[in-house]
């Protein structure tokens, strides 16, 4: 049986007249009763609201009947309403449910503790990123596995694809299309499966345990005051934390940030700073031999995201987010819902990706056939050689104009030649953390925050990594630095 | 009537009231369960505030801990 609730006398008041103010359509129209609609314009229901924003006398008679009921109630209508149902829960609930009345010693709740406790949360916050992140995803992840896969391309595929080619097409410029150094397969398909695929999917693992476990809220609240001072929130630690995995799907995960302002700084720390999976994987890769540039790189991108986020939330306008969220209990993950969450996440982004880098691989090749590449990469060459870098770099930086994992697989090839030294090594990295992520973050980036304000960050961004390059080249030089 | 931002660790209170006029965050604290009438525990203050509240838990700011009144 339905019993109606009965509210305060002011609210029933402000019910009855706006039931008035009610058109018999409007009830079919949302398929609710004129009492719902009544109540769900007295607490601004959003969309019940836009609609009636269109009629500017309704609109008008509302708020003032808004209005006069929150003088009446001295507090909030939305207030009274939501207390009033949550008594009436609350009676049925004792009514009705019977519960040990007291619980006894719990794990979890032990564990919890640990995590959110100061002296033991942020230990054990270093030691997840440690061992979780720099350990599984970057030593093992873009470590131990990319190099078997990519040892397995280079004896085992791309001489057969290179062969076989030669055999089937009598042309060479058909033969480079799909073979070759920038071929479609031996390019494109490498560097996606080979160098991106086991660092995506390592990362996509750990995010997805994290995640299950309940830890990702903890982290949150833990990081909450490091992340005021650069006019964030503890909100943003998810979005921001997603971004080491893929820039693209952080600038969209943006969306669950509540101010306009929180969602403008995450925006431009996830393009100028975050390092994405592929990214970081091969960068840490590369400079693992070399633990001081590893370091340096690690500790520079840390202070220009400091830094920079502590500048934005200076110049720009507006209030400070406010930090609140629900804590769930700690749980066990379940190995098969996050095999399943890891294989939805792997396979978005290779959908994403891949078409992307085979694109890629086309579009270098028809830049090549028709000189163009040769042009670009001719422009960039006085580019390079300010940085301190190597003719041979230049290719690379128009690789991350694609995107910046494919620079910074081209990175790795570089590296494999011997063509690069400790400083070049770390400049490079530098310049192309620094660099937009990917033309699909561009996409997700326009759609999200407008063509204005992305025009604006890519303008600041592409000079600014060029100078910040140029800089710490002139310091180590000047410092006779020599990683 | 005090502020949640004053109650001590390991205090217990009940709302009752939120002294702010942002519909917004009236109505997300209230669909996390801080409604007039629920008492809540006090567990830490820092890095950020804890507090449990029947089963759940929620963890907030000081600025959010200012505009929660207690009885």
């Amino acid at each position: 049986m339905l019993t109606q609730l009965a509210y305060p006398q002011p609210i029933e008041a402000a019910i009855k007249r706006i039931e008035g103010l009610l058109l018999p359509e409007d009830e079919e129209k949302f398929h609710l009763s004129k009492r719902s609609l009544a109540l769900l314009l007295l607490q601004r229901d959003p969309s019940l609201w836009e609609t009636l924003e269109k009629h500017p006398q309704a609109y008008e008679a509302v708020e003032k009947i808004i209005e006069i009921t929150q003088q009446e109630l001295g507090e909030s209508p939305t207030a009274v309403i939501v207390s009033t149902r949550q008594k009436l829960a609350w009676t049925l609930e004792k009514q009705f449910l019977k519960e040990p009345s007291k619980q006894g010693f719990s794990w979890t709740n032990i564990i919890h503790k640990l995590t959110v406790n100061p002296i033991t949360g942020f230990p054990l916050l270093v030691l997840i990123l440690y061992y979780g992140v720099y350990k599984f995803v970057g030593e093992f992840g873009a470590g131990t596995l990319v190099d078997s896969i990519e040892t397995f391309f280079e004896t085992y595929i791309n001489p057969t694809v290179n062969q076989v080619v030669a055999i089937i097409f009598p042309w060479q410029t058909i033969q480079d299309l799909l073979g070759n150094d920038y071929g479609i397969i031996t390019l494109g398909i490498r560097y996606a499966t080979a160098i991106v695929l086991p660092v995506v999917a390592t990362f996509f693992l750990m995010f997805s345990l994290l995640e299950d476990s309940g830890y990702l809220p903890r982290l949150s609240l833990m990081l909450d005051r490091l992340f005021k001072s650069i006019g964030l929130s503890g909100k943003s630690v998810i979005p921001i934390v997603l971004g080491f995995g893929c820039d693209t799907m952080a600038t969209l995960v943006t969306r669950t940030l509540e101010t306009k302002r929180e969602r403008l700084i995450a925006t431009f720390l996830l393009s100028l700073t975050i390092p994405c999976a592929a990214q970081w994987g091969v960068i840490v890769g590369l400079l693992s031999q070399n633990p001081k540039a590893l370091l340096f790189w690690g500790g520079f991108m840390v202070g220009i995201f400091l830094l920079s986020g502590y500048l934005m939330a200076k110049l720009l306008p507006g209030k400070q987010a406010e930090f609140y969220l629900e804590i769930p209990p700690l749980r066990l993950p379940h190995l098969k819902n996050i095999l399943t969450k890891t294989y939805l996440r792997l396979k978005w982004y290779f959908l994403e990706i891949l078409p992307l880098f085979i694109w890629a691989s086309v579009l270098i090749w028809i830049g090549r056939l028709t000189g163009l590449f040769e042009l670009i990469v001719s422009c960039l060459e006085p580019l390079t050689l300010a940085l301190g870098l190597p003719k041979a770099a230049a290719p690379i930086f128009l690789y991350g104009f694609f995107r910046r994992d494919y620079g910074a697989a081209g990175l790795f090839d570089l590296q494999q030649d011997s063509i690069l030294n400790g400083n070049q090594l770390v400049i490079a990295a530098i310049v192309l953390t620094l660099f937009l992520p990917c033309i699909a973050q561009l996409q997700i980036m326009i759609k999200e925050r407008g063509i204005k304000t992305t025009t604006a960050i890519v303008l600041f961004i592409f000079p600014f990594a060029f100078l910040v390059g140029y800089l710490v080249n002139f310091s180590l030089t000047t410092l006779g630095v020599n990683f | 009537m005090m502020a949640l931002s004053t109650l001590k660790t390991g205090n217990t209170g009940k709302v009752s009231c939120l002294r702010t006029t942002d519909e917004a965050i009236i109505r997300r604290l209230m669909i996390m369960g801080v409604v007039p009438g629920i008492s809540v525990t006090l567990e830490q203050r820092f890095p950020s505030y804890i507090i449990k509240l029947g089963r759940s838990r929620a963890t907030l700011d000081h600025e959010t801990a200012k505009i929660i009144y207690l009885d």
